[in-house]
Parts: C-alpha cells; sequence; structure tokens
C-alpha cells in the first residue's frame, strides 16, 4: 500500500483498529437506549432529562469529573423548590468566565414551560438524587422563581 | 441503531485495508484494581506507580526521573502541583515526592535540562537540584498573562529544534454560540475568542518574561489543541484536538443521537505557520471525509466548508475521543514501523451519552521518518476504563492523559482517574 492510498483510504473510513480487539463488536446489550424523547407537553420527567440533562450530567445523574457536577448529591438539587427552579431556568453561561468552578457551562432552560421544568425536577429529585420531597417542585414555584429572575 | 452500524461497518473496512496490524496479547502485569490492558504482541505493560490523583502530562528526565504536572493540587495524592518519582538507590521502585504548592497545570516539558511547567495562566521554568531531582528555587515566567478561563484553561506546550516554545491556548467555549451552550443560538461572526485563545503560539523557548499577545499566534481555530509534539524529520509539529460536542442538544433539528454520539470527527494535523484548522466555523465528519460548516454558522449537516480555506486533516478519530496527549516516537527500541509515528492519549468520551462511552486508549499512527502518514491509525494500548459498555466516565478505572518517551526507549503512559503512570516496553 502506498502512503498515499492508505492516507486516502483511511481518512475515508475512520480509524482502523488493532486485530483482535473487540471493541467495534461491541453491543448496547444491558443498555436501554432511550431515542430522543418528544419534548411536548406530555413528556414525562425522565424523556425531558434524557433530552435536556443527559448529555451533560450522564443517565445516572451523577456528573463527569471536572466538566458537569453531580446531581446526586448536590445541595442545590436538594434545595428549596424555587431555588433550585431558578437556577436551572438561568444556568450560569452568562456569569463571567472566572466564576465558574467548570470546564463547561451549565446552560439556560428559561425555553422550557413551568410545567416541564416542574416535572424535570420531580424526576431529577426524586428519581435520581433520591432526595425524600417533603415539598415537590410544583409549576407554581417555577413560575415564581422565574418572576423573580427579571 | 443506525449510527452505531455505521460505525462498526466503517470500523470493519478500515480494519481490512490494514497491512501489518500486530495482534495482542494479554498484560503480564496489572494495577491494584486488577484492570488489565492489553498491548501488542512483544510488548509488556507495568504500572511503575499509582495511585497519584489527577497527574496530567508527564516527562521523562535523561536519568529516568519521571515528573508530572497536577491539574488540581486538592485531587493530588501529596500537597503540591508536581508529582517527582525518582529510584535513588536503584531497586527499580520509584518514590513520589510531591511539591511545587503554587502550581496546578496540564502542560510540563523538559528542555535544556530544565523544567518547563504550564499552569492555566503562565509558563515557567524551573533549574533541577542534580542531587534531588526537585525544582531548585522560585522559577521563572517564560511566557505570562494568559487569559483567565474556566473551559479548555490548561497550557500544553512542546518545543521546536529552532529555540521556540509552543504554547497551545483553548478555547473558552464550545463553539463560540452567542449564548453558550444555547440550542439553536448563532455563532460569533468573526469569532471574537479566537484572537486570544483557540490556536496555537509561538514564542522564545527560553527569554523570561515574555507576554501572550495575539502577533505570536502561530496557527488558529484549535479548539483545545491538548497533544502537541515536534517530528523531527519532518520539522514540525504534530498536533491532535479536542473537536467541539453537543450537536444534537443544540441542534436537534440536524443531528439524531447517533450522528451526535459520532460526531465530528477528533482531527490529528501538521502544524503549519499561519494554518487555520477551523474551529468554529467548521468541524471534520470523518463519516462523509469532508469538512463541514458548523451549525451555528448555517450549516446544515450537508453543507461542505469552503475548499482549500482550512487545513486537511493528517488522520481523524470518532467524535469525542479526548484526545489528551500526542508524542513522536523518537527512540529506537520500539519496532521499525513505530519510529516517526505518532502515540495519541485519549482521555475518553463523556458526550456520546446515552450511547456507551469510547476512546480511553492510546493510539497509533504510522507516521515516515520524513512526516508522511504511512498507514491507517490503530488502537495500541485498550482496556483503560475497566468495563464494558461504559456508559459515564465516572465509571472508567482509568483514562490516559499523557504520555512521554523514557530514555531506554519505553513508552510512559499517565492517567488522572486513578493516577497511574504505566511503562510499556518492547520485548521482543
Ligand atoms: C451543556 C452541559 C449541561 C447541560 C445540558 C445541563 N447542565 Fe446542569 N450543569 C452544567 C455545568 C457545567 C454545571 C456547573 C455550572 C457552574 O458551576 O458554573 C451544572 C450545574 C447544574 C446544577 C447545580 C449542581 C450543583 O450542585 O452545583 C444543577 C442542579 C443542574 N446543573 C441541573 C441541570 C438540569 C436539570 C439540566 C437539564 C434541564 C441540566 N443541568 C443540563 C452543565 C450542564
Amino acid at each position: 500500500m502506498t502512503a498515499e492510498g492508505a492516507r486516502g483510504a483511511a481518512l475515508g473510513a475512520g480509524l482502523a483498529l488493532a486485530a483482535g480487539l473487540g471493541v467495534a463488536g461491541l453491543g448496547l446489550a444491558g443498555l436501554s437506549v432511550a431515542g430522543p424523547a418528544q419534548a411536548d407537553a406530555a413528556a414525562s420527567g425522565r424523556a425531558l432529562y434524557e433530552t435536556h440533562c443527559q448529555s451533560c450530567h450522564q443517565f445516572d445523574g451523577g456528573g463527569v469529573p471536572n466538566f458537569q457536577p453531580s446531581l446526586l448529591d448536590s445541595v442545590l438539587v436538594a434545595a428549596e423548590p424555587r431555588t433550585l427552579a431558578a437556577y436551572v431556568l438561568q444556568g450560569t453561561a452568562d456569569l463571567p468566565d472566572t466564576a465558574r468552578a467548570y470546564n463547561n457551562v451549565m446552560p439556560s432552560f428559561r425555553h422550557l414551560s413551568d410545567a416541564e421544568v416542574a416535572r424535570l425536577l420531580r424526576y431529577v429529585r426524586g428519581d435520581l438524587a433520591g432526595v425524600d420531597d417533603a415539598e415537590p417542585v410544583t409549576p407554581e414555584a417555577v413560575a415564581e422563581a422565574r418572576a423573580g429572575l427579571d | 441503531m443506525t449510527g452505531f452500524t455505521r460505525l462498526t461497518a466503517a470500523l470493519g473496512a478500515a480494519t481490512a485495508l490494514l497491512c501489518a496490524a500486530p495482534a495482542l496479547a494479554q498484560a503480564p502485569d496489572q494495577t491494584a484494581d486488577g484492570v488489565e490492558v492489553s498491548v501488542p504482541e512483544g510488548f509488556t505493560i507495568t504500572p511503575v506507580a499509582q495511585g497519584l490523583g489527577c497527574v496530567r502530562h508527564i516527562a521523562v528526565h535523561e536519568d529516568g526521573t519521571i515528573y508530572g504536572a497536577m491539574m488540581r493540587r486538592s485531587c493530588a495524592a501529596g500537597d503540591g502541583g508536581l508529582v517527582v518519582l525518582r529510584d535513588p538507590d536503584g531497586d527499580g521502585t520509584r518514590e513520589a515526592t510531591f511539591t511545587g504548592a503554587d502550581l496546578q497545570g496540564t502542560g510540563i516539558a523538559l528542555y535544556r535540562g530544565r523544567l518547563y511547567y504550564g499552569t492555566d495562566t503562565a509558563i515557567r521554568r524551573y533549574t533541577l537540584d542534580p542531587e534531588t531531582g526537585l525544582p531548585a528555587g522560585a522559577g521563572e515566567v517564560i511566557v505570562g498573562g494568559f487569559d483567565e478561563q474556566s473551559q479548555h484553561a490548561v497550557k500544553p506546550i512542546a518545543f521546536d529544534a529552532q529555540g521556540h516554545l509552543y504554547v497551545s491556548v483553548g478555547a473558552p467555549s464550545n463553539a463560540c454560540q452567542e449564548r453558550m451552550r444555547t440550542p439553536g443560538s448563532p455563532g460569533l461572526d468573526p469569532c471574537p475568542q479566537l484572537d486570544r485563545a483557540g490556536g496555537i503560539w509561538r514564542y522564545d523557548a527560553e527569554a523570561t518574561g515574555q507576554r501572550h499577545t495575539t502577533d505570536r499566534r502561530f496557527a488558529t481555530g484549535t479548539r483545545n489543541a491538548m497533544g502537541l509534539a515536534y517530528h523531527p524529520g519532518a520539522d514540525r509539529l504534530f498536533f491532535a484536538s479536542h473537536g467541539r460536542d453537543d450537536l444534537h442538544r443544540l441542534f436537534p433539528d440536524l443531528y439524531t443521537v447517533e450522528q451526535n454520539a459520532e460526531l465530528p470527527s477528533e482531527e490529528v494535523h501538521r502544524l503549519v505557520e499561519g494554518g487555520d484548522y477551523g474551529w468554529p466555523y467548521t468541524y471534520y465528519d470523518h463519516e462523509k471525509g469532508r469538512r463541514m460548516v458548523a451549525p451555528e454558522y448555517g450549516g446544515d449537516g450537508e453543507t461542505t466548508a469552503e475548499p482549500g480555506r482550512y487545513a486537511e486533516p493528517v488522520a481523524t478519530i470518532p467524535g469525542h475521543w479526548a484526545p489528551n496527549d500526542l508524542i513522536v516516537y523518537t527512540a529506537q527500541a520500539f519496532p521499525e514501523r513505530y519510529r516517526g509515528g505518532l502515540f495519541i492519549a485519549y482521555h475518553g468520551s463523556w458526550n456520546r451519552a446515552p450511547l456507551p462511552q469510547r476512546g480511553y486508549n492510546v493510539v497509533f499512527v504510522p507516521v515516515s521518518a520524513d512526516g508522511e502518514r504511512v498507514g491507517a491509525p490503530e488502537v495500541f494500548a485498550d482496556g483503560f476504563k475497566g468495563r464494558e459498555p461504559l456508559r459515564s466516565p465516572r465509571n472508567a478505572a482509568h483514562r490516559p492523559t499523557g504520555l512521554a518517551i523514557g530514555p531506554d526507549g519505553a513508552l510512559y503512559v499517565a492517567d488522572d482517574q486513578g493516577g497511574t503512570i504505566w511503562k510499556i516496553a518492547y520485548d521482543r
């Protein structure tokens, strides 16, 4: 194989694996791969989490070291509903870069409705973080948080 | 599902094209957690240090001492941003000393007998005490004045043969959007971040007190080129850069979850003066074999970038594998085919969720003595992640993040999740 030929071939094909490695043969066995969730009004809290949060905070809410914090042992996730909702609606992208401790930013989620944010955060608090939810996140609490932002 | 099938097919095709990929043998040694890393037949892999914390880039002195930069002092196993591993009594066991209470960073290199350390805002230099191997004195600033940034803040470094220091300055964002990480938000045009970041800068290797300035920009359009190294035969640097991410979440109408997992390519390049490597306006699609216009700049997943304007990659690797270091194999101990080639440490993905995470390996790219690529990239060392499938980076046992060549010609690999340094040697 010529150098030129090798380059052309491999560039198109991506990466060649050393024989016997078996990475390419990996199946998705044991994984529940949810398709892109419908972000419509009826979407469950879990579906909303998978659409809007999972890529960064991961399937289990555990986060990624240095990039995205864990939502599992988070004081903020366990905080009073309006405080948590305000954080998620606002995000940290508008803060000065030096004000952040992570190698990424938390987007603003103002484009989600009050009902969506409430359902999403009930899933995060209850199902993922296991917070004993004496005071569940309601659409009214999200609306109050939203009003407080502007 | 289709994206995954496509990758499998592409890998199969590429494997068939491979002329002589060596078979992999079981590693004889393993880390305390029992994780076995596989390397090609004829090679051995042995952990030489464990439990160091978040050790990042490493450098090996001609006397065998290993220097490692710690990204955060808080995650070091000892107190300090520099770990020095020595074997003073020659019994084969290296002892770790943590020092550099004022340091934290990723970039590290030895140049003309002195230690260079890249903190997030300055490149510092230290003379070394010949007795202890530790930095003597407070050191001095070679280049200072880099902006404080929370994203892609690390400062990897490399030297050429003409007395230049190269500093990779990562961009402080994913894609230079008007509103960062916000679905549908357009890209700033021109992207102002490129004035002082998102490129590779060249400074004098020895002059003290230099300040970071736009005038010294050597090449632009690298989002976060964490691996860079000088190739003596080509008389230029090669580098590997982290591509952007989040295509599906930001543009769900243009990219599927599966496309998000595989795209864009992680690119490997030859560094040329004045080169433009395409970020944030474009990205490379290895499935199409073309450079594409980024969706923030009017792209739709199908529109090809202006031909001839941006550099063509030397090699492309599937998305999000996260190249954290690159070295040129300049020693003689490995077989002929490895000499002049590139080793790249892939830290491993997080942005493939919900699909399993990939990377977490060391890849070899065959390159000739004069710097031409002569074969397809191949996975050289694998198994670091310790489980399959891996759903979250947090559950990986190890994440390769630094590479160096020892005086014995062995390849050293550092891991910042577990803090291991392995030595890969060729034993015939
Ligand atoms: C683009 C990546 C990304 C996405 C998507 C994302 N986050 Fe975050 N999130 C972050 C980052 C980064 C931080 C840390 C921000 C900082 O400190 O500046 C964070 C912080 C948080 C925190 C605070 C945690 C703590 O203890 O400090 C909460 C709560 C949170 N995110 C919830 C969510 C929810 C709910 C969603 C989905 C609606 C979401 N995030 C989507 C990146 C992301």
